[in-house]
């Protein structure tokens, strides 16, 4: 019983977990309304950008409000790395 | 009482110079200031602490280079690395007989080495991390993105070293943040080591490195 119930859930969560964040090699643009914009639909709503490191770093919360830092490339307006922030 | 007296005669003397020679107070200070602003105050990455590390990197220099040319107790050969005699200092910490040196004392030369050690592996790590861009440059650039201009990225030239370079600047941030860390422990150690030392020596050890010699005393 236990564990149909967690094959359901678990199930029930894949489609979730596939499109709930961006993935590193989308293009999501290469500046900030565009880019707002392409991670709000992959599931990340964006509270501010800054420049690290010579690329921007932007920070963005998931369904479940975790804060994850979505590094795009200025240049393409692709994702280069994505890290949770801890 | 005589090694307490001989403390007053300065440099050649039996014991550490009272106080030690302004360079040496002013960088010590300094750094461990800049070592608690970057590593447990301001914000990793931001203009201030990258100000602050390109300035730990001048006051290193400029100790370096007195440790070459600066007064006896301030170079090098005073204190050179032996960690035998740096652990025959513990031992006789323990039975509270240490021996008085005219500089740094074995086991505290072995805590300035691994201090600079860490000093040299953050600051050039930090300096891999930001691409080697001065803090007036990345504050612009810092300044720009959150006005939602990021052009000025785009036109910096940086970053077009690929997935290898971002291994390495990925590498460099971890060494960066395990020996900024590890440095925070070694300054507490070094501490620790500055009380004990003091009452066994019943002498304070703090400050000769602060103002240096009450004269009337």
């Amino acid at each position: 019983m236990l564990k149909q119930s967690l094959a359901v859930l678990c199930l029930s969560l894949v489609p979730v977990a596939a499109h709930a964040m961006p993935v590193v090699g989308d293009t999501v643009g290469t500046n900030p309304a565009e880019a707002t914009a392409a991670l709000a639909k992959a599931g990340c709503t964006v509270k501010e950008f800054e420049a690290e490191d010579g690329q921007i770093e932007a920070k963005c919360t998931d369904a479940s409000n975790k804060l994850w830092e979505v590094y795009i490339d200025p240049k393409s307006g692709k994702v280069t790395n994505i890290k949770a922030d801890d | 009482m005589a090694n307490r007296d001989s403390s007053s005669q300065g440099a050649g003397a039996l014991s550490p110079p009272d106080p030690w020679d302004p360079l040496v107070r002013a960088s010590h200070w300094l750094i461990a200031g800049a070592v608690i602003a970057n590593g447990l105050i301001n914000k990793p990455g931001g203009t201030i602490h990258i100000w602050i590390g390109w300035a730990v990197l001048g006051l290193l220099a400029l100790r370096f280079v007195w440790g070459l040319f600066g007064p006896a107790e301030a170079r090098f050969t005073a204190f050179l690395p032996d960690p035998r005699a740096a652990v025959s200092h513990l031992l006789a910490l323990v039975r509270s007989k240490p021996k008085e040196y005219p500089s740094h004392n074995p086991a505290a030369a072995i805590m300035v080495y691994a201090l600079w050690g860490c000093l040299v592996a953050v600051t050039a790590t930090g300096l891999v991390m930001t691409g080697a861009r001065s803090p007036v440059t990345i504050a612009e650039e810092k300044a720009a993105v959150a006005a939602g201009d990021w052009s000025v990225l785009v036109n910096a030239d940086n970053h077009d070293g690929g997935a290898e370079m971002t291994g390495f600047r990925e590498a460099a941030e971890e060494v960066h943040e395990v020996a900024a860390n590890l440095m925070l422990v070694l300054a507490l150690i070094h501490v620790a080591g500055v009380v004990v030392e003091s009452r066994s020596l019943r002498r304070n050890l703090i400050r000769p490195m602060v103002f240096g010699r009450v004269r009337n005393k």
